[in-house]
């Protein structure tokens, strides 16, 4: 604990946050602006407005993901549950749907899952403060995955997208551009001003870099955690009736992995795993570098495993970063 | 805050206390539960060798772990070390360029200590939080084992025989697998116990800011941990590729997940400081039998996760519950 | 400040530029084909893509093959759009899913791209080029534990992972074959249990199989990454007198097959013969060769395939009966797949 909140204080003594933020996510614009051209001068598939939206709705449920897991990595926590989460909520979303015939019941019993599995992370984390959150959603995680398999044995449960409207939520677009596009636009919006406009997201800042301080100042520092890891619980749900719509047939199997690129997005955004910063913006621009990446070097047919390696590095580049600049500076001064 | 370092000489009824005797007590319990279940077949000799000889790579990985979670750091690519080591090693002895079994535990070691090494000055000269640096890294070091293998497996009929029979010989009547944990498991404490750099390693987890000032050079303490684990790694990934005779790919993929669950079950604190290698081997045999034991016993296949999931839950509660108890005791003891 | 972000822009041209060295640009006015596997580490599906390679080099068009690193569907979900985003002709596929691929494929057809798959049939797909039939594959592995037990006695099925879409089918047809003929009355069918095809796992399955049955005479694993665990395992257990029976291939299992080894004989097609069978059966389709069923059209080798019918694909052909591989000539089709 000592060492995080040290560092965090530290960092603030040596330059003004504002100034670090601001850099940062220039150099996160920079970046995405290069992706762009990189990937339209070497395919000219790419800045086709269709394909390009197509592309975009195939990350955008781990887009979506990633708006709460912002809040959640601020406070210093981290969740590792929330591939088991959307795979659960859109399980049991088909069971309801196939034993109801009613899809509104099913997307209710999606929802409240997510909302459940997010609140039991949040029930135990809060109740029980010396647990690392890290040690706790990983077993949940498993567990979340582990009664979806219970539920669906080796079958699996679909028959969603018979319904038109519902997998219009996926497939439906207004000109080129879907309507999952936009819900994700307004979240995102939401989700921004909230933290960065409201006293809640003040509130967040402070708890992430010093949880004591923040309790000795009054905020309700556990009633926060709670009401933020339910919230992702919620957004999971609601990403999972996306998913649904996306894929209309659900495995215990799915969303496998949606936890550690959600957390991956978030820290190229500059928002970091030690709590207490980063910016909203950093985490949306970082979405989109990683998805139209993965998208353009698709295009010129790199294989999954050296995209894979790309991405790892550009990861590791961009958090090294400060740590190069002010190697830099430092020199410059002594000179 | 506990400090281990002034524990020298423990008392009987500290150790009764401690993390380690409660633990033994749910392992016990555990065992008897699925002996009774699995109508006497658990706690046979075969069934333990099976269990020693295949989740000892787990077990090694949890001490390359621990040095990392002692000092306050974290790596999730442990997996993706174990398989690159693997399977350069399996590559370069399919292609003939090894002459034995001890040259490819050699080469992987050095790999999986590269992988460390490149992992410890990123942490410590790059500042970047273990986590993020890990998970980086994690996506590189899976790419290049795709890469350099060329997605291809290193199969059983091009490996040497004397790799495959070590890693199912016996010595004393126990597997040369588990001879490398109880190896690696007596280094950590004299390691951990016996050295100042051990120390160093509990200080710095500890309260790395006293570190400090104390003219400990902290980001050395950083990159050798991250090395010795990446080492251990590397001899996981030997390991591993000898026992099953086989290098594939998308070898341990997630295996860093059980890893960590294993030092958390054995009382190591993710905040530093805190665990030692006794609870670190008593947390890799719990994970160990929670795994092996769940069909043993004759729990429908599709029920096992969500158990696995509930159990190691459970035993992170317990762990905690055990702890304050421990500590309130402590305290009263302490007002004497 | 400048020269590093130029530095940062350098690096990362130069990554992207290496990686478009060795990429075969799909570029305007080439006809395209290409092969999406189940995932990037099996050993299984690189040999398909190379019968798909070879046989479109044959046919004079270019190949891109793709695979998502796990067997996850949305990766392959996101790998067809880019595919329908280049223009190429033909999507050759090894779905994760025998329905989610559904939307994806439609929507790759509406656009003139030619949809097939193959090794694992989904919904949405114009022709299934199916490895062997299910029944079919289900009586070999039947047949061999039949006859690995000598009629009667214990066995058990070592299986992929419980969504592994080939692996449920084959074991649910197995189970029809038993229960529909009395010649398999005497055979016990103790468990079947998932591996998970990981070793670990794979391995723990199979002593946990010895252990809980300690009269099992045959482990049956119809997947080709379980039975080598499988047999590894079976072997490296001393006194174990248990036979492997299943779906193997031959270069991975050349140390377990033989008549005094673990695996007396194991079953396998011919995967490149697979793949190259895709990539004749796009052609046909794109010519207009084949639409009706009962129309045939020829493969390497003048081999003639009948159109069927098919489920959930429209249509399907069926490349050829199981191959059994045993002590003599295990050591010769190593060397090929």
């Amino acid at each position: 604990m000592a060492t995080k909140s040290g560092r965090t204080i530290a960092h603030v003594k040596e330059r003004s946050l504002k100034d670090l933020l601001l850099r940062w996510e220039s150099l996160l614009v920079l970046i995405f602006i290069a992706v762009n051209i990189m990937n339209a001068s070497f395919s000219p598939y790419y800045l086709d407005a269709y394909n390009l939206f197509t592309s975009i709705n195939g990350f955008l449920v781990k887009g979506m993901i990633a708006l709460p897991m912002a809040y959640i990595l601020l406070l210093g926590d981290i969740d590792l549950s929330v591939g088991g989460n959307v795979c659960l909520s859109a399980t049991v979303l088909g069971i309801v749907y196939n034993a109801t015939n009613n899809i509104w019941l099913g997307i209710a019993a999606c929802l409240a899952t997510g909302i459940l599995c997010g609140a039991l992370n949040g029930l135990i984390l809060t109740k029980f403060t010396e647990l690392a959150p890290m040690i706790v959603t990983l077993a949940t995680n498993i567990l979340f995955r582990g009664l979806s398999e219970r539920i669906l044995g080796d079958g699996s449960t679909g028959g969603m997208q018979s319904i038109d409207w519902f997998s219009k939520l996926y497939y439906g677009r207004v000109g080129p551009v879907p309507y999952m596009f936009i819900v994700f636009c307004v979240m995102a919006v939401v989700f921004g001003l909230v933290m960065h406009k409201t006293v809640f997201g003040r509130q967040m800042y402070a708890i992430g870099e010093n949880k004591r301080a923040a309790a000795y100042a009054g905020i309700k520092v556990e009633k926060i955690r709670m009401f933020v890891f339910t919230l992702t619980g919620f957004i999971c749900g609601f990403a999972a009736v996306f998913y649904c719509a996306c894929l209309g047939s659900v495995k215990s199997n799915v969303a496998e992995g949606f936890d550690l690129e959600a957390i991956s997005m978030c820290v190229l955004g500059g928002i970091s795993t030690a709590g207490g910063k980063g910016t909203f913006l950093g985490a949306i621009i970082a979405i989109f570098i990683i998805g139209l990446l993965r998208y353009g070097l698709g295009l010129i047919n790199l294989s999954g495993q050296t995209i894979r390696i790309v991405i790892g590095a550009l990861l590791i580049a961009v958090v090294l970063f400060p740590t190069i600049r002010d190697l830099i500076k430092n020199r410059k001064a002594k000179k | 805050m506990k400090n281990k370092l002034l524990q020298k000489n423990s008392k009987l009824s500290e150790l009764f206390r401690s993390r380690e005797a409660s633990l033994l007590l749910v392992m016990i319990l555990l065992c008897a539960l699925i002996q009774w279940r699995s109508n006497g077949a658990f706690l046979s000799n075969i069934v333990i060798t099976q269990l020693t000889q295949n989740y000892a790579y787990t077990a090694v990985l949890a001490f390359g772990m621990l040095l990392v979670l002692l000092i306050g750091g974290i790596d999730i690519s442990i997996g993706a070390i174990l398989a690159l080591s693997g399977m350069t090693g399996s590559l370069l002895m399919r292609d003939g360029f090894l002459p034995n079994a001890t040259s490819v535990y050699a080469v992987s070691i050095a790999v999986g200590l590269l992988c460390g090494l490149v992992i410890g000055l990123i942490v410590a000269k790059g500042k970047v939080i273990p986590i993020i640096a890990t998970l980086g890294m994690q996506y590189i070091f899976r790419g290049l084992t795709y890469a350099i293998s060329d997605t291809k497996w290193v199969s059983s009929d091009q490996m040497l025989a004397s790799y495959k029979n070590f890693a199912q010989g016996s010595f004393l009547g126990i597997n040369n697998l588990f001879w490398i944990v109880i190896i690696v498991f007596i280094a950590m404490i004299v390691f951990l116990r016996w050295t100042s750099f051990g120390r160093q390693i509990y200080a710095a987890g500890s309260n790395p800011e006293a570190v400090k000032i104390s003219g400990i050079n902290l980001d050395r303490v950083k990159i050798i941990v991250y090395s010795i684990n990446g080492a251990i790694a590397g001899l996981a990934g030997a390991m591993y590729t000898s026992m099953y005779a086989t290098a594939q790919g998308n070898m341990a993929s997630g295996a860093e997940m059980d890893v960590i669950a294993a030092c958390v079950i054995g009382g190591v604190s993710l905040n530093g400081g805190q665990g030692t290698p006794l609870g670190v081997l008593l947390g890799a045999i719990t994970i160990a039998i929670i795994s092996k034991s769940l069909s043993l016993v004759g729990i429908d296949a599709f029920w096992q996760q969500a158990l696995k999931g509930g159990i190691i839950l459970l035993a992170v509660l317990v762990n905690v519950l055990v702890q304050r108890r421990n500590n309130r005791k402590a305290l009263e003891g302490r007002e004497i | 400040m400048k020269k590093l972000i130029a530095l940062l822009l350098a690096v990362l041209m130069a990554f992207s530029l290496v990686a478009c060295a060795d990429a075969p640009a799909g570029g305007d006015g080439d006809v395209t084909y290409a092969i999406v596997c189940k995932d990037a580490s099996n050993p299984y599906m690189s040999r398909m893509v190379s019968g798909f390679k070879t046989a479109c080099e044959a046919l004079g068009v270019k190949c891109i093959e793709k695979s998502p690193e796990t067997t996850s569907v949305d990766d392959q979900i996101t790998i067809v759009n880019e595919l329908v985003a280049q223009n190429v002709k033909a999507i050759a596929i090894a779905a994760n899913d025998a329905a989610a691929l559904e939307a994806t494929l439609k929507a790759a057809r509406d656009k003139g791209v030619a949809v097939v798959t193959l090794d694992s049939d989904t919904k949405g797909s114009q022709m299934f080029i199916n490895q062997a039939g299910v029944t079919q594959v289900a009586q070999v592995l039947v047949d061999s534990v039949y006859d690995m037990t000598g009629g009667e006695g214990e066995f058990a099925v070592l299986s992929a992972s419980s969504t592994a879409t080939n692996q449920n089918s084959w074991i649910a047809a197995m189970k029809t074959i038993i229960e529909g003929d009395a010649k398999y009355a005497k055979l016990k069918w103790v468990e079947t249990v998932y591996g998970d095809d990981e070793s670990q796992k794979s391995t723990d399955e199979t002593q946990n199989l010895m252990t809980k049955y300690p009269n099992l005479e045959v482990i049956c694993c119809p997947t080709t990454v379980g039975v080598l665990a499988c047999a590894q395992t079976v072997q490296n257990t001393e006194g174990c007198k248990i036979k492997v029976a299943g779906l193997g291939l031959p270069s991975e299992m050349k140390d377990y097959v033989g008549d005094d080894k673990v695996c007396p004989y194991m079953y396998l097609w011919n995967p490149i013969d697979v793949g190259s069978c895709a990539a004749y059966a796009i052609d046909a389709i794109l010519d207009g060769k084949v639409g009706e069923v009962g129309t045939k059209f020829t493969a390497e080798n003048e081999t003639e395939y009948e159109v069927m019918a098919g489920d959930p694909a429209d249509q399907q052909i069926i490349v050829g009966p199981p191959f059994a591989f045993n002590g003599d000539n295990i050591a010769d089709w190593a060397t090929v797949y």
